[in-house]
């Protein structure tokens, strides 16, 4: 086994154990989307009529508010994960144990993909909690709707906590560092389809939702969810993995300069 | 500036430091190493933090196997050359070898050179390096495969170095959970854990109380004697370079170099260097009430030589002359300043003697006194 995949294996598991020992931090990870997902579902269920979502273009059947919301709150969860990962570069820089990975020989890309890896493991089991629990609403899941949403979230969240580990590189402070990730990652999420579809936005708002990166693995879950494995198409893998590959190798290129790599 | 005239003294010690370092392999060589951070523009209600320089021009070289302390007060500069030292801080120009690898050339990070050099370095710096939410072994297997031991390694080199830093029994207890010192010593397992070629400690005792730092240094010179005793192949040992504020610390290392704005006034052991100010020192309070003798003129009156430090503290030797009539006219002149009703000290100088008559400032740092240390240190603080 290689020096750097030592080091990231290492660190994966210290990150790992880290969220075991924060049950605080699990049960708001959890919670808070899955609040937000019955508060949603029963207050608006009603107002909402919504085809299901085959992609963009969307098939002839019926499908419930609460069905359509499973693949955002499953996002949500990711971008709250990738928030926390992210931050914990911070608290790992004020702790000080940030120091002894800098001073040891062990590669930034062992560190980025820790932070990357875990976050996308844990927002991964956080929102198969969430898609576990998505037949109340009327989904039907199989397996490998459940794998292929799970890839979704996982390159969400490899791709948000990558940006974030950029920003975080930079700001000292949790409080700001959370005021800027939710400047720019609310709206993203908003605009991701998570809360209403593509088809039914505004011409303008439909330019935005389809340049945020986010929408295209949103879109991904969705129709995995919804549609089946099967009708997902190129596209949302490619420009999903893209935004994960992106996110990540900016994270990587920040903090490898900042080592003088 | 040199206040009593010891300064010709301690640059021959200086220079017969550094040519006696090219004798042996060396784990230091800097040459012409600046640093200045950058300052800060006034914002509403925050005012402009001018650029300060923390480095302007240090050359030191370290014989592998040396304990060597980086004294003086904060600010000094002496963190920002521990920091690049450990390949974490580039300086703006100069050279620096660290184990026989030029790890910067020109003020340029050689990226080829950090992995291996950081691969035979262990550094712990103010605040202990370790997970709080892990336990003590946890956080060593972490920095144990940070290092690219193996599992078995990592397990036969955790229960050694907690035996030699009395942490065997900690070793399960999550770091959160620690007291001050054991906490340090902890974070000096981190340090020594793969074995490293070098030890670099940034003011490692920070915080802790008299005892907890007697534990550590007690811990530190057991896990270097072991360690002398392992060594193999003629490595000459482990090389420590410490800095510190405190002149105790200082006191145990076998070299002492004393550093004032980015600047290296002293260098040599510490006996040497107290010798240089003769066997005994006056030390006394300024004049606090108009009319009253002056204790610095009267030192002077007598032919001693004075340095008053900026908040009072006036420090007097006799000057290069026979020991014997050096000690003679130190206690005449003190039994003066008695007889004038002046509260005097009298006694062998100490490495703070030497850094106040090098530099007229007291070792505790004017600045941190009038509480501006600690915020001159957090704007150095990054890169």
């Amino acid at each position: 086994m290689s020096a750097g995949v030592m080091a990231l294996r290492s660190l994966c598991s210290r990150e790992l154990t880290r969220f075991s020992r924060q049950p605080a931090r699990i049960v708001a990870s959890i919670g808070t989307p899955a609040i937000i997902w019955v508060v949603l579902a029963s207050g608006l269920g009603g107002s909402f009529m919504l085809r299901a979502m085959g992609g963009e273009g969307g098939s002839a059947t019926a499908t419930s508010y609460g069905a359509y919301l499973v693949a955002g709150m499953a996002a949500m969860s990711a971008v709250f994960t990738s928030i926390f990962a992210a931050m914990s570069l911070i608290e790992d820089r004020a702790e000080g144990f940030l120091q002894a990975v800098l001073v040891s020989p062990a590669p930034s890309w062992a560190m980025v993909g820790a932070k990357v890896f875990s976050a996308a493991l844990v927002a991964a089991v956080q929102s198969g909690v969430i898609i576990l629990a998505s037949p109340l609403a009327g989904v039907g899941l199989d397996v490998a709707s459940v794998l292929v949403a799970l890839a979704g979230v996982a390159m969400m969240a490899l791709g948000i906590t990558g940006l974030g580990l950029a920003l975080a590189w930079k700001v000292n402070s949790t409080s700001g560092f959370h005021g800027v990730m939710n400047l720019v990652l609310m709206p993203m999420l908003l605009l991701s389809g998570a809360f209403f579809p593509l088809s039914g936005a505004s011409a303008v708002m439909a330019v935005l939702m389809k340049i945020n990166p986010l929408t295209w693995p949103s879109e991904l879950i969705r129709t995995a969810l919804l549609s089946g494995a099967g009708s997902t198409t190129v596209w949302q893998w490619v420009l999903s993995a893209a935004f994960a590959v992106l996110g990540a190798g900016l994270g990587l290129l920040v903090m490898g300069r900042g080592r003088g790599e | 500036m040199d206040h009593l005239g010891v300064s010709a003294m301690v640059t021959t010690m200086m220079m017969s430091n550094q040519a006696g370092a090219t004798d042996g392999a060396l784990a230091v060589v800097a040459r012409g190493v600046k640093k200045t951070f950058a300052g800060t523009r006034a914002r509403r209600g925050v005012a402009a933090v001018p650029a300060r320089v923390a480095l302007a021009g240090v050359d030191l070289t370290i014989p592998q196997g040396q304990w060597v302390a980086l004294l003086g007060p904060n600010g000094s500069g002496k963190s920002t050359l521990l920091k690049i030292l450990a390949t974490v801080a580039r300086p703006d120009e100069g050279d620096v070898s660290v184990l026989g690898r030029a790890v910067v050339k020109g003020g340029v990070l050689s990226a080829g050179e950090l992995s291996v050099v950081r691969g035979e370095l262990g550094v712990a710096f103010q605040s202990a390096a370790l997970d709080p939410l892990l336990t003590v072994r946890e956080n060593l297997r972490t920095a144990a495969a940070l290092f690219a031991m193996s599992a078995a390694h990592a397990a036969e080199a955790i229960s050694r170095v907690a035996e030699s830093l009395g942490l065997t029994d900690r070793l399960d207890q999550r770091v959160s959970t620690l007291s001050g010192g054991l906490m340090r010593r902890a974070d000096l397992a981190r340090a020594l854990l793969h074995g490293p070629r070098m030890l670099l400690l940034d003011e490692p005792t920070t915080g802790l109380d008299i005892r907890a730092r007697e534990e550590f240094f007690t811990a530190l010179m057991e896990a270097r004697r072991r360690m002398a005793g392992e060594a193999v192949g003629g490595g000459g040992g482990l090389t420590i370079v410490l800095s510190t504020h405190q002149m105790e610390e200082a006191q145990l290392a076998q070299r002492v170099v004393l550093m004032h704005e980015g600047r290296v006034v002293a260098d040599d052991s510490p006996d040497k260097l107290r010798r240089a100010l003769g066997r005994t020192v006056i030390r006394c309070g300024e004049r606090v009430e108009a009319g009253a003798p002056d204790p610095a003129e009267v030192l002077r009156g007598m032919g001693l030589m004075v340095t008053v430090q900026p908040l009072g503290e006036v420090l007097a030797r006799a000057g290069d002359e026979r020991e014997e009539d050096a000690t003679r006219r130190v206690r005449a002149a003190a039994d003066r300043l008695i007889e004038l009703g002046v509260a005097v000290q009298v006694a062998p100088p100490t490495l703070g003697d030497v850094y106040m008559a090098m530099t007229g400032r007291s070792l505790a740092g004017e600045g941190e006194l009038a509480g501006e240390g600690e915020s001159a240190k957090k704007r150095g603080g990054r890169r």
